[in-house]
Formats: C-alpha cells, structure tokens, sequence
C-alpha cells in the first residue's frame, strides 16, 4: 500500500489523508473480507479481477474456505461500499481539522489502483449512459434553465401588457396591445426569445431520445402537455407576485407548495386524484368537491402529515406500485416492437415545431376566453342588475341625502320596488330590474345584506348561447375580407351582407390599430385572425396572428372596386393637426384639467368645449354621413353626451361599458358622466315610459343611440335634426372663455369658422341623403 | 368508485391515457401543483384585505385545517362550490388545450 509523504510535515494534502483514511480502515476491510486476516499483498501484474486468495504468508492458494467468499464479487464491492460509508465520518473529522475538503470516497479507478483489483461494471454497457448521451442530458439541463428563464420573461411581459393595455383603455380610450408601443414590442421580443428556446430545447430531446414513430409521438404529446402547463403555472407565479396581498400570504402560498414538490411521488399522485380526481368521479357538484378541497385545503393549511386520508394513501400507492410495473412491462414491449418501423425524425421535429406554435395560440386563446368569459359577465349580470342599482341609489339618496336613513326604511322601499316580493305595492321595477332577481338577491347584490358582496358576480361559466371567441384561419387563396365573408356565410349570411360586414369589420380594425393604408390586403395562408362578438351584436377582430409578412398589395393589385363600394376611410380617420398658440393651449389644458379633476358634475357642466371637440365634431358628422348609418349613429348617440364630456377620449373609454359598469367605476373622471348619465335616464323615462330604461348588456353606445331613435323616430332624422339644430356649433362653445383679441380668440375665432363652414356643409349633406333615402322608400 | 377507477377516469378525462405511466404521472404532479395553487390565489382573491388578514394571522397561529377550512366558509359564500368551480374549469382548461 502506498504510505503518506514523510516529507510534508504539515498541511497535509488530500492524497496523504486518504493514505490514512486507507491506512486505518485497511485492517478493518481485511477482517471483513480475509476472515480477520492482513489482505494479501498482490503480485504487480496480476489479478485484473477479485483478489485471488492467495496466501500473502506462503505464497500458495489459500485454502481457508473462507477465502473463496472473497470470489463474490457483488460481497466484495458491498463491502467497499460499506467502507466509503465509514470513510463519510472521518471524512467529516478531517475536514475539521485539515479545514479542506477531501475526496474520501473511493472512485472504482482508485480502488483499482489500491486493491489492485479490477471490478465488473455495476451496471451493462447499455445501460451506462454513452458521454454522447451525458453531454445531451446536460444541454437539455442548460437549456431546460434557459428555456425557463425565457418563459417566465415572456408571461411578465405579457402580464404587463394586458395590464397597461387595460390602464391605456381606460384612461386614454385605446388599449389594443399593438397600440401600446414599447409595451408590445417588449412583449414580442420576450415570445420570440421564448420560441427560440422551446424549439432548441425540443430539438434537444429529440435528438437521440426518440427512436420510433410511436415514442416520438409520446414524447411529443408530453413536451406540448407539459409546456403548456408550465406556461399556466409561471402565468400564476406572476400573478401571485403582483397580487395586492401581504408578503406572508404569498410566502406562505410557496411553502405549502413546496411542502407538495418534496412529498414522495406516489403521495403527489394520490393529491393530484384526490383533488382533481375526486371531483371527476363525484360529477360537477356534489361531496366529491367537498372531499377535494379537504385534501387541497390541508396542504395548504397543515402540511400533508395532518391529512386524514391514510386509507386512500395507501389505496393509491399500491395501485400506483401495480400499475408502474405494468407499465414498464407493455413499455419495453413496445419499444422493442416499435424498433422495427420507420421513423422519421425530420417529421417528428416538424410536428413539435407545429405543437410549439400551438401552445402560444391556445394561452392566447384561453386568455381571450377567459377576457370574454369576464366581460359576458359584466355585461349580462351587470344589465340584469343595473335597473336595480339605479333604484337603489335613488333610494341611498333619498334616505341619507336627508340624513334620516335607516337599514329598516331602506328595506321597505326596496320591498316596494322589488317585483314579486310578496306585498311589494310598487311600480314594477325598471327594465332588466326584477329578472329573476330576488329580494335578497337584490340586497346582497347592492352589499345591503350586510356582505359586502361584489356587485358584479364572477362567472366563469360560459353563459349559454354566447358566441365564443372565433378563430379563423386564412385558407389559400383567401383574403382577409374573404375569410370572414366565408366564415359569415357559414353562419347563414347572404353573400351581399356578409360582404359589406366583412368589409366593415377591417376598416373597423384598422381604424383601432392605426393602419393609414386601411385593411390590410395582404395576408397569407396559415394567418389566425381572432375575433369577438361585442354587445352590440356585431364581430370585430381582437388580433391577427401568425403571419410574419402581413401587409398590403402594391397599389396596382388592387381592384378598385373594392375602394369604389365604400369611402375612403383611411381619410376619414386621419384628422388634421390642430394648431394651437401656446395661450390657447394653456386655456385648453386648464380646462380640461378642471374637467378632469372634478367630481363635482356640476363643474363639469360648466366647462366651456374645447376647440378640439368642433374639429373633432366635424370630422365626426363628417364621417358619420359619409359612411352610411352605423357611423352616423355613432356620432349622434356621442353627440347626447358631448354635452357633458369635455373629452371626446373619455367619451371612447365609456361607449362600450354598460350603464351599470359606469356607475361601479370608481373614478373621478366619470363622475360627470354619471351624474349626466343619471339626468338623461330620468329625463327620458319620463318621456317614454320604462321602454327608455336602459337593457340587458345593452353598451352606452347602443343606449344613447336607442335613445336619439326613440326620441325622433328615424335615425337619420334624428341625425339631421341634432345637426340641424341651433345648438349644433357656435352655442355649444363656451365663447367667453376666450378673451378678445388675445391669441387664442383667434384660435377659437378662426378654427370656429372652419368648423362651423364644415357643419354647414354636412348639415346639407345630411339633409339631401334624408330627402333621397324618404324617395327612395 | 375505488382509487383505481378514479386514476383511469381522470387519465382518460385529461386525455393523456395513451401516454406512458411515467409520463402521465409527471403531467399529473404538474397539474396538481397548478390547480392547487390555483385554488390558493383564487380564494385569496375573493377574501377582502380584511379577510387576508386574518387567514395570516390563522395560519401563523397554527391554526388547524378544518378551523381553516370553516374561517373560509365563513368569510367566502359558497365557497365549496367556489372550489369545486375552479376545478372543474382547470380540468376543462387542461382538456381543452392539452
């Protein structure tokens, strides 16, 4: 045996100590394996295998039986194994006083080199992994980190994407995630990086890993199954992050999370079953829920060893055991049936590229459903309710406005307003109001029951008879416009119909998206376009994906009649700039700041128009006659509020939300539309009856417009008598805000004629349609 | 319906029946792991800061599971079926797009 350096005194080195570690542990192996005696010292070139046996005293055979033991080698390198196991404890001692750290455990070379004793291979060829295959198990580790990295950037950028894009929509009036600039481009770098490393990482396990069609088919279904629940996790991850809770509630959701990751295999499984497979064998309600949430609630309350479900445990652990055997058995089976097909790894590659593109589009979509989901909820329950809530604010007014409210009188007038309550002797309950809503339905709802329930139920149900989200894909030789055309057609359109719909909803989106050149016009097979059914029944486009070179045609492509049928919308959108001298714009920013700030809706009355409400009117009318109805009617139902909205912006940010989701914003900037919201109901619902109360998912937009229909008749009409009006124009602005002969009279001076030169001329443009629509019917 | 039956029923329901045991068991150990941390932030969610407060001071106090369990039946409506809701609906996230 080779003997500590004599010549190093101190510090001894790693080698030394093992020597000793050898040294004082040698007599104990020898005891072990030679029967209490000194191990034979080998001859130099002999013995590749377990020691001989030989004789270390006489140098013949030994013929102790004893000896012969020795030839197991499975005993011999057990017993090596229970050396290094003693040799972890004085390993430890030596640190201590070496104060390094030292390899004590014998590698099979080193025991080689000691024993002299060459040991079979624990395990055969084939099952060692190859370096080749070491090497692929330590990229798909690195990229596996790098691929996580990348998901988790993407899902933050992402998350903060939709949530500028809400904050922008609110405040600004748009919010579409192309608009949002940085925002987007941020978001779009992180998926491209995030795609990247999905497709290294798949290709990484593709390679060498799969060797049949059918375990690439395996591995491939795997790899999308659990990329997508990854991205669902880090989804959650970030929002726990984000959340608005204490740091010990989110620290405290990572232990008892972790507490699961260290549970044993088996007992994540029977979790798993217990939690999700419980509630699948109990149906959609019922105890099998209650039973499930007792497994998922005591994790997270008191770790797992609290758990009462031994019994399934145990259940669950021995199926798991029987299964897993048999598992292995049909596994091998078909692996080696499967070694005589064909497989082409080209093709498995191709189809986990296509699986890769898939997962993005499936979050997307699932977003989109779960956006959806949300707003049918806000836009059914809330229409349902929102009669309700009108009434209940008359009353919290009535009865605190005079300082003498109790809970008692506050309960009796809702009594009496409540239809089908038993003894209600009031009038029945506004539209939508009593729509199998209960009394105390109708208290919880407005947190008069003591609750404080959210007014607005959150449902994640698909409510019956919603269109979902719809997913169209651009088929060869197809267009844009030709794709929803099909896709109309399909649902029962005629060709002419879906056409000019078609058409409607791409000026419509590129109207939102800013596109100067108007629809795109060029668009290519495989391209994904989304859309949504809105409240006012019609479809609009949330996004377009999947094609990298989306675009327009050379304008020599494209047929004009395409343009013929309909005005060019693209001159339309784009209003001019409004010069401003810098006293005027100081005029302008003060008053729209006093208009904003302002809660209190009687300011807001006062606020004279801003110069950029008649050019923004102008161009308004202009292009709402110009482009048939539907536009013109959204210029006049905008027009009912203009009066109240200093900010055409603002009046945006509202025109889609229902009546009821205005009154639940908590924001100063609506309170004048509220209280203007609030006159309007009142004063046409004495006018018409309960037929002027808002409805059912019905938007501001839809309602206004209803609105203006009931009160003159016809829309265009009505179009043409708000325009023809004397308070179109001049006697809307608020003409002594501007002093005379200051820079900004001027201004309002000059821009006050234009506008007043443009509504001229539309007044008349408008007049002449109606007299050739009332010819024409 | 035993252990054995429920394994196969969610298997089946998951539609990942056709991949190997291990496998399955791994997309099993996943999802549960979402779905329970799903189940957490949801009914966070829905308690008010009052609410988060006092789940805090509970679970820091050593609360049980079953006192737990009752603190959020109290403060949450319905709340079983609150649960059984999410995971029903995960279950039909995983169906729909796995």
């Amino acid at each position: 045996m080779e003997k500590a350096n004599p010549k190093k005194e101190t510090a001894k080195t790693a080698d030394e100590i093992i020597n000793e570690v050898y040294d004082k542990y040698a007599a104990e192996a020898d005891a072990k394996l030679f029967g209490g005696k000194k191990m034979p010292e080998p001859k130099p070139e002999t013995a590749p295998k377990a020691p001989s046996g030989v004789d270390a005293e006489k140098g013949k055979p030994a013929q102790n039986p004893e000896l012969k033991e020795i030839e197991d080698k499975t005993s011999l390198l057990e017993a090596f194994g229970k050396i290094n196991k003693q040799n972890e404890g004085l390993k430890e001692e030596l640190i201590a006083k070496n104060n390094k750290e030292i390899p004590v455990i014998l590698s099979p070379e080193e025991a080689k080199k000691r024993y002299h004793y060459e040991p079979e291979p624990e395990e055969t060829e084939e099952e060692k992994l190859s370096i080749s295959e070491k090497e692929r198990d330590e990229r798909l580790l690195e990229l596996g980190k790098e691929l996580e990295a990348a998901r988790r950037e993407y899902i933050i950028r992402d998350y903060n994407l939709d949530k500028n894009s809400g904050i922008f929509k609110k405040l600004f009036g748009f919010g579409k995630r192309s608009q949002l600039g940085e925002f987007n481009r941020e978001y779009e770098t992180a998926k491209s990086r995030y795609e990247e490393v999905l497709k290294k990482f798949k290709d990484a396990t593709a390679e060498g890993l799969v060797s049949d069609r059918q375990e690439a088919e395996i591995t491939s279904n795997w790899l999308e199954k659990g990329e997508f629940i990854e991205l669902q996790k880090t989804r959650d991850q970030i929002k726990l992050e984000n959340a608005p809770w204490s740091q010990g509630i989110k620290n405290g959701c990572m232990k008892l999370i972790d507490k699961y990751r260290k549970l044993p295999t088996w007992k994540k499984i029977a979790i798993g079953f217990g939690v999700a497979g419980v509630a699948s064998a109990g149906g959609a309600a019922g105890i099998g829920a209650a039973a499930a949430l007792g497994v998922g609630w005591r994790i997270f309350t008191s770790g797992v060893s609290a758990i009462g479900f031994k019994g399934m445990y145990e259940g669950v652990a021995e199926g798991y055991r029987n299964k897993k055997a048999k598992s292995n058995t049909e596994e091998n089976l078909n692996k080696s049936f499967n070694k005589k097909s064909e497989f082409d790894p080209q093709e498995f590659k191709k189809r986990l590229d296509d699986k890769i593109k898939t997962v993005d589009r499936e979050i997307q979509k699932r977003k989109a459903w779960g956006k959806f989901r949300s707003w049918l909820a806000v836009g059914t329950a809330a229409a349902v309710f929102f009669g309700g809530r009108y009434v209940a604010q008359r009353v919290m007014e009535h009865f605190h406005g005079g300082g003498t409210g109790s809970d008692k009188s506050i309960d009796d007038y809702i009594r009496s307003r409540v239809a089908g309550h038993e003894g209600s002797g009031g009038s029945p309950p506004p539209s939508g109001a009593g729509q199998g809503l209960g009394y105390h339905e109708f208290k919880d709802t407005f947190g008069m029951g003591g609750k404080g329930g959210a007014f607005i139920p959150e449902s994640t149900e698909f409510p019956q008879g919603e269109i979902p989200p719809i997913d169209l894909e651009v088929p060869k030789s197809s267009s844009l416009e030709g794709t929803i055309i099909k896709y109309l057609e399909n649902q029962g359109m005629n060709h002419a119909e879906a056409g000019n719909k078609a058409h409607l909803i791409a000026l419509e989106y590129a109207k939102n998206m800013g596109l100067e050149k108007g629809p795109y016009s060029l668009i290519h097979p495989g391209a994904h376009i989304e859309m949504e059914m809105g409240t006012d029944g019609q479809y609009h486009i949330d996004n377009i994906s999947g094609d990298e070179k989306l675009g327009w045609l050379a304008e020599k492509n494209i047929e004009s009649s395409a343009h013929d049928l309909h005005y060019n919308e693209a001159e339309i959108f784009k209003k001019p700039e409004l010069e401003l001298s810098e006293e005027s714009r100081k005029i302008m920013d003060s008053l729209q700041k006093s208009a904003e700030s302002g809660t209190d809706a009687a300011a807001v009355d006062t606020v004279p128009i801003p110069l950029e409400k008649i050019h923004a009117t102008a161009y308004e009318l202009r292009s709402g006659i110009t482009n048939a109805d539907k536009n013109l009617w959204d210029s006049v139902a905008d027009k009912n509020l203009w009066d109240s909205i200093a900010d055409k912006n603002l009046w945006d940010s509202v025109k889609n939300m229902t009546y009821e989701e205005i009154h639940n914003q908590n924001d100063s900037k609506l309170a004048g539309v509220n209280h203007k919201l609030d006159e309007m109901r009142v004063q046409y619902a004495e006018k018409f009856g309960s037929g002027a109360e808002p409805m059912s998912g019905e938007t501001l937009a839809q309602y206004t417009e209803r609105l203006a229909r009931l009160n003159n008749g016809s829309p265009l009409q009505s179009a043409v008598e708000i325009i023809n009006s004397p308070s179109s124009g001049s006697s809307i602005v608020g003409e002594d805000s501007f002093p005379a002969g200051s820079s900004a009279d001027a201004d309002f001076q000059k821009f006050s004629s234009d506008a007043h030169q443009t509504m001229e001329k539309f007044k008349s443009d408008a007049n002449d349609k109606l007299e050739r629509m009332k010819r024409s019917f | 319906m035993d252990q054995a039956q429920i394994q196969k029923a969610l298997s089946d329901e998951l539609g990942i029946s056709n991949l190997p045991q291990d496998k399955q068991e791994d997309l099993i150990i996943r999802m549960t792991e979402l779905l329970l941390k799903r189940i957490f932030i949801e009914t966070m969610d829905k308690l008010d800061e009052e609410g988060r407060d006092e789940y805090e001071k509970l679970t820091e106090g050593g609360a049980g599971p079953r006192q737990i369990e009752e603190f959020l039946k109290s403060r949450i409506s319905d709340y079983e079926e609150m649960v059984q809701k999410i995971i029903v609906n995960f279950k039909e996230e995983m169906k729909n797009n796995i």
